[in-house]
């Protein structure tokens, strides 16, 4: 049951977490 | 036993025919943007980063999520989540670390299409490359193309109850009419509206499910009670598990979601579409296998469903427990589903056919203007649109068979060639060309004859041969070119 509440819930959390992340790290400098 | 039902209820009916008459409406709308060729073919490289976002997932997902993914989850439980994993992962990555340079360079370059760069990229004069890409997207996604025209004529055949040959003929016009009109800004814009369709489904859908059964923990404990591997996310076995995220492998390879990226104002952009995306895939992905297990707990025996097809449990669901206006809209959403995918795959066919075949390589001495591509471009459409709906109608075994293919044989004949065109300077154009080779017969050869027998998804060998095929060749004609040079 709780793998399956991880997978339900943690992980596509986790999957957005990442996304937002990327989307900080990757920011180029303006010139 | 549970049915579900044709779409006789007036108030239904007028809810699913809205569905279908807006696309109109937004091509006559796109129509007034679109004033060349660039505009026809990919928005004049001047969409907003909305749009493209949710027209990338939206064209993406076909009936495939909501029927295929919720049949998945009906099956195989909550293990069914590494399906729908892969892919959003790999679309992730693909906008920021794919789309930007790619957009960046086909900015550069004023590329119109996927094959335009790479001739581009390796000053392919000859046209060794957009001659192997046209022959590779001529087969697969023809195919494909005609596929989802017959799933859809088979969607609006039972929705309204008429022969499946007006309702493949009643598909394929209402698509013409709006991409003949608006081309790319028609079909991306129709995406938005789609994606605002699905996601209002696949979250309203299983909330009310989750309602009904008390709860998340009842759900499980049901499920649980059926089935323990239902609920065990690792009992589908580390095959299937390692072929479900392999699935994402062939994302970066389609042409359809790749050309999105080069659609779009500003390629800095990407990287807020490529959050909002995934916002997107997560929501639809999740609600999909959420269906699934809700479906499980209600029908628990796939032979109640009709024909005994776990794909059907939306339908059934649908059907069974919603009034007469989500219902029409929820079928409306699964045709939507289905349309967003055939028009972007058939905008690439077209402008495969029209831009890389007739343009660049047969007439590539004749100089056309503007008005004249634009003209010509809204016949191509109109004439790959027919074949696919006449290769639909009359062979539908070949189609059904060539489909199998279809997304594994994009995928690595395309994904690895863009991958290293973008990231290693000593990718050539011989090595592209193997590439893109390598990854479609490998892709036909382990699907057609070890796929079954070693249980290995077809991307997950075909990928990685295709990228030893581009690096072995490459170097090989870099050692040949420089043993040359005096």
């Amino acid at each position: 049951m709780l793998g399956a509440k991880l997978v339900l819930f943690a992980l596509p959390a986790a999957v957005l977490l990442l996304a937002g992340l990327l989307y900080l790290l990757t920011r180029r400098p303006t010139e | 036993m549970p049915t579900y039902e044709e779409l006789s209820d007036p108030l239904a009916l007028t809810i699913f025919l809205i569905t279908l008459s807006l696309p109109v409406l937004i091509g006559l709308w796109a129509m007034l943007r679109t004033r060349d060729q660039s505009d026809f073919l990919i928005g004049g490289r001047a969409m907003d980063r909305v749009v493209v976002a949710l027209s990338a997932v939206s064209s993406g997902r076909s009936s495939w999520l909501v029927l295929g993914v919720s049949g998945m989850a009906y099956t195989r439980g909550v293990g069914a989540v590494w399906a729908v994993v892969g892919y959003i992962l790999a679309e992730l990555f693909q906008f920021i670390y794919i789309g930007r340079p790619l957009r960046q360079a086909t900015g550069e370059y004023d590329n119109l299409t996927l094959l335009d760069y790479f001739e581009d990229r390796f000053s392919d004069r000859r046209h060794l490359i957009r001659i192997t890409g046209v022959v590779i997207i001529g087969i697969f996604l023809t195919a494909y193309v005609a596929a989802q025209f017959n799933a859809g004529a088979k969607a609006l055949s039972t929705a309204l109850d008429i022969p499946l040959l007006a309702a493949l003929g009643i598909s394929g016009l209402l698509i013409m009419v709006y991409m003949v009109l608006g081309g790319y800004i028609a079909v991306a814009y129709n995406d938005v509206v789609r994606a605002l369709i699905m996601i209002f489904g696949l979250v309203l859908f299983p909330a009310w499910g989750l309602l009904q059964m008390g709860g998340v923990d009842a759900l499980l404990g049901t499920l649980s009670a059926l089935d323990p591997a239902l609920v065990d996310p690792v009992s589908i076995g580390f095959g299937v598990l390692i072929g479900f995220v392999g699935i994402g492998l062939g994302s970066p390879g389609q042409p359809h979601i790749v050309v999105r990226y080069m659609s779009v104002d500003d390629p800095e952009r990407l990287r807020f579409a490529a959050v909002l995306g995934t916002f997107w895939n997560v929501v639809m992905g999740w609600g999909a296998v959420f269906i699934g297990l809700l479906g499980r707990a209600l029908v628990p025996v796939a032979s109640a469903l009709p024909e005994g097809d776990p794909e059907m449990v939306f339908l059934v669901l649908a059907s069974d427990y919603f009034g007469a206006v989500l219902y029409g809209l929820l079928v409306g959403g699964i045709f939507a589903a289905i349309l967003s995918t055939v028009d972007s795959q058939l905008l690439v066919v077209a402008s495969t056919f029209v831009r890389d075949l007739y343009e660049k390589v047969l007439r590539a001495h004749v100089r056309l203007d503007e008005a004249q591509k634009l003209w010509l471009s809204r016949v191509v459409v109109v004439v790959a649109g027919v074949a696919a709906l006449v290769f639909a109608w009359l062979a539908q075994d070949l189609v059904f068979w060539l489909v199998l293919f279809a997304w594994g044989g994009l995928g690595a004949a395309f994904g690895p060639a863009l991958i290293l065109a973008i990231y290693w300077k000593g990718s050539t154009r011989a090595g592209i060309v193997a590439g893109m080779v390598t990854g479609a017969v490998v892709t036909i050869v382990w699907k057609q004859w070890f796929s079954d027998p070693t249980g290995i998804y077809e991307l997950v060998v075909s990928f990685p041969a295709a990228v030893l095929a581009i690096v072995v060749v490459s170097l090989l004609a870099r050692a040949k070119a420089e043993g040359a040079r005096p």
